[in-house]
């Protein structure tokens, strides 16, 4: 019955409405009671409520009786929302046969609705646009499909006009999905072939692996491979979300379900990995599968050293939930024992330390984020290190790239200036400059992935107030003079607060990061000096002076419980700074670089 | 030690309220006054009954506030009258009445001293009147000077001053100023704060607001440092981190004393503190709530915090370290069996190294820079 089975994701940008919409898509169909419905069901961990993106991608199965009389059954396949996780969108789109493309009426398009768009162009999915919000007095919906014809090069006329939070348009979309979007094709009695797009794993069941049949069927007992990481597993058990999980007897050609193998090793399931038949193997896995490889690398330590088990621990079981990040032991002199992990960009990183920090009641220091750099050296070695602390010594260094990304940036042509400003500040080289309507402006930049990583994001929020929107890719290396910038405090340098930065930057990037550290370090019994040096230069200087009084002096009616508590609440911010020689450094100013706001 | 313990009465009430406090004060409205004195008598009573004889045995009595002065002599003799009758006071005792310059008069004074009342503690804060006015109190500089005037003419013998340090745009110049014109008038015994601005005060509110500035911490140890010097130079002795006495006589405050030595003291009235046999006791917070306890029940305590020994040995130590004489560490280990050196030998080395303590002569005190950063010891110990 592959004629009655619609594969749809929707894409769009934060805060344009995918996850109310997929709600309203649930309840009309009756997968979930209104009772059931938690607000947006599909983003089930807290982290990405709160922050309203979706990380980790679902697929849910929707029943639905047609206008035409017939019974479908609509896959949605979430894909996360953020330039972070790109990869991961792919191979939810390659799962699909369309796609609704969700614009907000009074924003327009965005970067990453962008980017994604044309990925499931390329990928020859059906594009449904859905204009989103019509309800509110600012939509400008023609606007909107102008610039979805114009920017994206969709032909909007048949746009659907919706309100997810009012209901408005979710028929319309269904039927649009039904009648637009293709049915699978895929042969049911070739060999199996389907394509992994998520998994996660469950403390009773091991790894749960989505997935999309492409070809065959597959049923319990069957004996399976999968094709890249060449591992063999007896199927256990197979079903579909409808949210909730339900067992079925098979899952064939076009179909989209989960896989159960008592599998406990994580990294045996990849996404983007192809499953066959181990008995009767597909000739050609589904193409496109890429070892994923993080972006964005930091160090991270428990505040209090004797965590360090814990910390293992946590990350570990952590890993579990999330394959794509990475980590090694590490050592530092100033923090002692803790792990170098590699993420795939900035927000991954935050959304890891939040779990570890939440999930695990853990407290730890993050170091700057780094890239990956190559190092040629004199003697012809090319060296990748991911931490300022692995650099050669400078005489041994022939050649230095770093890796260099390609940003899409669209924007309101009123922030221009500050945009245009703060690309160039970050060394980004103009490749395009294109108004996509009267007043929006897409630009496209080459810049170092290295300034994207350091406080880009979020500066180009602040002086675009928060209109610019952002996607990139990796572009490739390219050489650079880049040097090593230390911090002295009282005298002594903190391996842990060491970036690479750019030469010509050097300094400025140095003074703002003292001055920023200043105001982060608390003061203490004496005065701490804050210094920033190339080698044995020193370019920058602040100096934190020495506490003036901590005393508390009345003592009301002999109420020392109240004493007591204030002192708690001192001990307590004690606890959670990190003492380095005999000063003591707050979590937050091992970030102090992403909080400088130079001016 | 003698060791008995001491009774504190909390008389919730002032004028006004004066923006840095965040004590339990309300305005005086009468009703109100008469029916909580009544229900504290009743405390008073009751409280007495739940301590085996020996417990109620004291030296000291405080009368605290709020203003205790605003209420009319006659309650205040009442309340006396119910110390002594259901409390084994003794005859040496210290009687203590904190006072607004603003309330008294030579009559209510001799009223006062005729009660047996034998020390007072006279609110100045400063004695600037716009800084006065600018945190609220309701009396005038000229006014503290005649009610101490008027406290010796009635034989007053042991009068307390406290001022405050720090205030909001206090000058270093405004502070000597406040400290000669407190030295002139000569009193036995001064307490001196820093200035603390606590959260929910009118004060805090107001440096938040941006409306005043927050009082500059390098400032106040200046103003510290300042103060030290000048009461020693004038025969002072700094006996407790905030507390001066005339060195000549034995003018320390013998109830302010039992919070650091660990001795029992029962505090009663609304928001007021206990400590007896190892638990600390705290009264409910609002004056109402506390009326109506007391009327049902003869009781109104909120909270109680048993200390084990360790916590108990902890307290001990960090509440005797604000006394400058310090820590007698023989003395403490016969009485606690607790060898404190030994037990914080790697946390001290590092205090020592920093210099905020010191080990002469057997005992263990604050040195005077510790004092300033007396907190940064203190945390070793909660």
């Amino acid at each position: 019955m592959l004629s009655n089975i619609r594969n749809f994701s929707i894409i769009a940008h934060i805060d344009h409405g995918k996850s109310t919409l997929a709600d309203r898509l649930l309840e009309h169909t009756g997968a979930l009671s209104q009772r059931e419905m938690a607000d947006q069901v599909l983003d089930a961990m807290d982290l990405e409520r709160e922050r309203g993106i979706t990380i980790k991608a679902h697929a849910v199965r929707l029943n639905y009786r047609a206008k035409d009389g017939q019974d479908y059954i609509l896959n949605l396949i979430d894909t996360p929302g953020h330039v972070d996780f790109s990869y991961e969108v792919s191979r939810s789109l390659s799962a699909c046969e369309g796609v609704l493309l969700v614009v907000d009426a009074s924003q327009g398009v965005e970067a990453q609705t962008l980017a994604n768009a044309y990925l499931a162009i390329n990928n020859n999915l059906e594009l449904i646009p859905v204009i989103n919000k019509v309800d509110l007095p600012s939509a400008e919906p023609d606007k909107v499909k102008e610039q979805i014809e114009h920017v994206i090069g969709l032909d909007a006329s048949q746009s659907v006009l919706a309100s997810a939070k009012t209901g408005l348009g979710t028929e319309d979309i269904l039927e649009a999905i039904v009648n637009r979007i293709p049915a699978p094709k895929g042969d049911p009695n070739a060999p199996l072939k389907a394509l992994i797009f998520d998994s996660w794993f469950d403390n009773y069941r091991g790894v749960i692996v989505m997935m999309r049949i492409l070809d065959g069927e597959i049923r319990p007992g069957m004996k399976i491979r999968f094709m890249e990481t060449n591992r063999e597993y007896l199927v256990e058990a197979l079903g579909v979300l409808t949210p909730k999980m339900k067992e079925i007897k098979s899952l064939s050609s076009g179909e989209v379900g989960f896989l159960i193998s008592n599998i406990k090793t994580v990294s045996d399931v990849q996404i983007g990995d192809t499953v066959t038949d181990s008995t009767n193997p597909t000739q050609e896995p589904f193409p496109g599968f890429q070892e994923i490889k993080p972006m964005v690398f930091s160090g991270l330590y428990p505040v209090d050293s004797d965590k360090y088990e814990e910390l293992r621990d946590a990350l570990e079981k952590l890993r579990l939930n999330d394959s794509s990040f990475f980590y090694e032991p590490e050592t530092s002199l100033a923090l002692g024992f803790g792990f170098r992990c590699g993420f795939l960009g900035l927000l991954h990183m935050e959304v890891v330390q939040e779990r570890l920090e939440r999930e695990f009641s853990l407290e730890l220091i993050t170091t700057a984020p780094s890239v990956r750099y190559r190092i040629t050296t004199t003697a012809d070695e090319v060296l990748e290190i991911d931490s300022p602390s692995k650099l050669p010594d400078p005489a041994r260094i022939a050649k230095m790239e770093e890796p260099i990304i390609t940003a899409t940036i669209m924007t309101n042509d009123d922030y221009l200036g500050p945009i245009l400003k703060l690309l160039e500040e970050k060394r980004g080289i103009q490749k395009g400059f294109e108004y996509i309507t009267t007043t929006r402006v897409m630009l496209t930049y080459d810049v170092p992935l290295n300034e994207i990583v350091l406080d880009f994001y979020d500066r180009l929020k602040s002086v675009s107030r928060g209109y610019a929107s952002l996607d990139y890719h990796l572009a490739g290396y390219q050489e650079s003079k880049l040097v090593k910038l230390d911090v002295l405090v009282s005298g002594d340098p903190v391996d842990a607060l060491s970036l690479i930065v750019h030469s010509e930057g050097a300094q400025n990037r140095g003074r703002a990061l003292v001055s920023k550290m200043k105001e982060l370090i608390p003061r203490q019994l004496f005065e701490v000096p804050i210094q920033a040096a190339i080698g044995n230069k020193i370019i920058a200087r602040e100096t934190v002076k020495s506490m003036g009084k901590n005393v508390l002096a009345k003592c009301y009616g002999g109420d020392i419980t109240r004493k007591k508590k204030l002192l708690e609440k001192q001990k307590e911010g004690k606890k959670r700074m990190k003492k380095i020689g005999r000063v003591e450094i707050p979590q937050e100013a091992f970030l102090a670089v992403l909080r400088v706001d130079e001016t | 030690m003698s060791a008995l313990a001491g009774l504190y009465l909390h008389i919730p009430f002032c004028h006004s309220k004066c923006t840095y406090c965040s004590f339990i004060t309300g305005s005086y409205e009468d009703l109100l006054v008469q029916r909580y004195l009544t229900a504290l008598l009743k405390e008073i009573a009751s409280t007495s009954k739940l301590l085996p004889p020996l417990a109620q045995k004291i030296d000291t009595i405080y009368l605290g506030g709020g203003t205790p002065s605003i209420i009319t002599p006659e309650w205040i003799e009442s309340l006396l009258n119910a110390c002594y009758k259901h409390f084994l006071v003794d005859s040496s005792s210290e009687i203590t009445i904190e006072i607004n310059p603003a309330d008294i008069n030579l009559e209510r004074l001799k009223y006062y001293k005729n009660l047996g009342i034998n020390r007072v503690s006279v609110g100045v804060q400063s004695f600037i009147d716009e800084q006065l006015k600018e945190i609220g109190r309701d009396h005038s500089s000229k006014e503290a000077i005649l009610a101490i005037e008027n406290l010796r003419k009635v034989g007053f013998d042991n009068i307390s001053l406290d001022l405050i340090a720090g205030l909001p745009n206090q000058t270093l110049k405004e502070w000597k100023y406040n400290l000669s014109k407190a030295l002139e008038l000569s009193p036995e015994h001064l307490s001196i704060y820093l200035l603390e601005v606590k959260e929910k005060t009118t004060l805090y509110a107001q440096i938040r607001s941006g409306k005043l500035k927050k009082p500059d911490d390098d400032l106040a140890a200046e103003m510290y440092e300042t103060l030290l010097e000048n009461l020693t130079n004038n025969n002072y002795q700094h006996y407790e981190i905030s507390n001066f006495a005339k060195s000549s006589g034995n003018f320390h405050s013998k109830h302010n004393k039992k919070y650091w030595l660990d001795i029992p003291y029962y505090g009663l009235g609304v928001s007021a503190h206990s400590y007896y046999n190892q638990v600390r006791y705290s009264n409910v917070k609002s004056t109402h709530t506390y009326i109506e306890k007391i009327e049902n029940f003869g009781q109104a305590i909120e909270e109680k915090v048993f200390l084990d020994d360790s916590e108990q040995v902890r307290e001990a130590i960090m509440l005797r370290l604000r006394l400058i004489e310090g820590i007698n560490l023989e003395e403490f280990k016969a009485t606690y069996n607790f060898d404190i050196l030994a037990t914080y030998k790697e946390a001290f080395s590092e205090l020592l190294e920093n210099n905020l303590i010191e080990v002469t002569n057997g005992y263990l005190r604050l040195t005077q820079r510790g004092i300033l950063f007396s907190n940064e010891v203190f945390v070793l110990f909660v």
